[in-house]
């Protein structure tokens, strides 16, 4: 294998954001916080470093693929894996006098990506999270957030509504051994219909209506559907009927139109325990948006209070932003001022002079104005000023 | 319009016939108007067809490039893939086996093995499932020549009829498992472009005749 020279590359998954990126990027972060703090949410940062043990238990990220180092006693470090297992930290820690907590945040998480997979290994993600309202008034809520907070992006989506009670409930009833149990949610999770259909150790009319879970996608018509596959399981029918009270809540608010849903969601992550969401837009080949309800997660550290809430990655949005041409031009001055050596003075007054007319001006780094004229022409500013 | 990646090679040619028979015109790949182009329209324009090594196929797929794959399970099986498996063609049907000399298996012992194979993943897998202490070699092309030369005690590969193996004294120790080709599609495109992916599930079934 041919060594990198470590001085001049970044690490596998690792990227370096210029201009246009930096552009898109800080366009998307502020329009979200400006989303959330309309709402009411309230911005809460956590250290880029925690124990590992924080990260461990929800299965966000296997502990394989976080990035570890050690602290001076030997402890072991995560770089964040997860913004939903410290913000939920944060909350059970410090902010159990005052809740509901409204969150957001805009940080990044790490995970170590495959080698040569052209996937990002530090992701940033601009969230919420709504701790201390249970459904459906927190899952409401936390639909209506990302629904706001999609439709400023500028990207046509879809919002995706899911509820993992349903397939757990249907998997409760299944006399399985935990492994194969962990090996059918991942199959159902992949949508694989395939290697379900051929699964061992169920029977045949287990095996058909199992089949059916991950083909119940789509819009409202598939809950016809869903009940036949839900019948005589009682928490499938429970969470099936929830559902579809979130759908008709949000039909008679007028915000069903982007509203699709899946019944066929498992959600990798295992703290998911309610009404679960995923955006998409198209050419992004995965969703630009997940979340769910999470009331389980802060019993963890040490409190039981019910919460929900979602995550954007900022990175996948910029880049469908960038393929439909935004932000590509912009970021060129007005004016660049041209200047002798020892007229500095004036051509700091002329800039703020300028700045205060609204107009960007850069200061010429170039001691002679041919050099000047070129250098603008090529960075593609219009005026040059020369004193 | 719905981009399908398709595998070239073994699986190729009954791939397109089984498209033809869903009724999409695939005049379009026919050699003779082929050349060198990589990209191709079905007739009525309802599908774009990319042609892609195995690998490949998953990598678009899985990074929403192309909306569907046909792709065989064994590269599915190696790479690991998040892309949702629909259907099985059964086209391009084989088996994974572990093979070797004939008659010079010694069975999972003490000694630590050394299998060559193009499939290190599935290879790892199936031993560690049994806690075997193996020795995997990534081999590139004709896996059958790593026992002849001593390289490796046994090989894992897909085996279609077994000649290549008889015409060189290998045998099949144990069948791992059936592999064939699968219809599978970006998690993103079966959501966005629901109707357009349903009619081509519901053509190729009817074509496979399940």
């Amino acid at each position: 294998m041919e060594s990198k020279n470590l001085k001049i590359n970044v690490p596998d998954g690792m990227r370096d954001l210029v201009f246009g990126d930096c552009r898109r990027y800080s366009a998307i972060e502020r329009r979200l916080a400006e989303v959330y703090e309309s709402l009411g949410y309230r911005e809460v940062r956590t250290p880029a470093l925690e124990y590992l043990e924080v990260f461990d238990g929800g299965s966000a990220l296997p502990r394989e693929r976080m990035y570890k180092l050690t602290d001076n006693s030997g402890r072991l470090l995560a770089l964040r894996a997860d913004n939903t297992m410290p913000m939920a930290r944060v909350a059970a820690t410090k902010l159990l006098g005052e809740l509901p907590a409204l969150l957001y945040y805009n940080q990044s998480v790490f995970a170590v990506q495959s080698e040569n997979s052209g996937r990002a290994g530090e992701i940033i993600q601009s969230g919420v999270e709504i701790i201390g309202a249970p459904a459906p008034r927190g899952d409401l809520l936390c639909i209506y957030t990302a629904i706001k907070a999609l439709r400023v992006l500028g990207l046509p989506f879809k919002l995706e509504l899911g509820h993992v009670g349903f397939f757990n409930s249907l998997l409760c009833e299944l006399e399985l051994t935990d492994e194969a149990k962990t090996d059918l949610r991942r199959l159902v999770n992949a949508k694989n219909a395939v290697l379900l259909g051929s699964f061992e150790g169920l029977e045949k009319s287990q095996l058909a209506r199992l089949r059916r879970i991950p083909l119940l996608y789509g819009g409202e018509e598939i809950f016809d559907e869903a009940e036949e596959v839900a019948a005589g399981n009682e928490g499938a029918l429970i969470a099936l009927e929830y559902v579809k009270k979130l759908h008709r809540l949000l039909e008679e608010a007028g915000l069903a139109d982007d509203i699709i849903i899946d019944l066929g969601i498992v959600h990798e992550i295992d703290y998911y325990t309610g009404a679960v969401l995923r955006g998409y837009t198209a050419g992004a080949g995965e969703p630009i948006l997940s979340g769910g309800r999470y009331d389980g997660l802060l019993e963890s550290f040490g409190h039981s209070v019910p919460a929900t809430g979602f995550a954007i990655n900022v990175g996948l949005v910029a880049e469908r932003l960038a393929n439909a041409g935004v932000g590509e031009n912009g970021g060129a001055p007005d004016v660049l001022i041209h200047y002798p050596g020892h007229e500095f003075a004036k051509a700091a007054e002329l800039a703020e002079r300028l700045a205060s007319e609204g107009k960007r001006c850069e200061l010429s780094c170039f001691g002679s104005e041919e050099e000047a004229r070129l250098y603008a022409a090529a960075r593609g500013i219009l005026e040059v000023v020369v004193l | 319009m719905i981009r399908l990646a398709l595998t070239k090679g073994r699986i190729e040619s009954e791939a397109i016939a089984l498209l033809e028979r869903a009724g999409y015109d695939c005049s379009d790949l026919a050699e003779e108007r082929r050349g060198r182009r990589l990209i191709f329209r079905t007739g009525g324009e309802e599908l774009e067809i990319v042609l892609a090594k195995a690998g490949d196929v998953l990598t678009y797929v899985g990074h929403g490039v192309c909306d569907a794959g046909i792709v065989g399970s064994d590269t599915i099986a190696e790479q690991g893939s998040d892309a949702c498996v629909l259907l099985d063609l059964g086209i391009g049907r084989c088996r994974f086996a572990l093979a070797g000399k004939a008659g010079q298996w010694r069975g999972i012992g003490h000694r630590r093995l050394t299998v060559a194979s193009k499939y290190p993943n599935v290879t790892r897998r199936w031993f560690a499932r049994r806690g075997a202490d193996v020795e995997v070699v990534k081999i590139e092309g004709s896996v059958e020549l790593a026992p002849l030369l001593g390289l490796a005690d046994a090989i894992v590969d897909i085996v279609e009829t077994g000649t290549t193996l008889r015409e060189n004294g290998l045998e099949v120790y144990e069948v791992i498992s059936d592999v064939s080709a699968r219809l599978i599609f970006n998690m993103a495109s079966i959501k966005l472009k629901k109707a357009e992916t349903d009619e081509l599930v519901r053509r190729v079934q009817v074509a496979i005749g399940s």
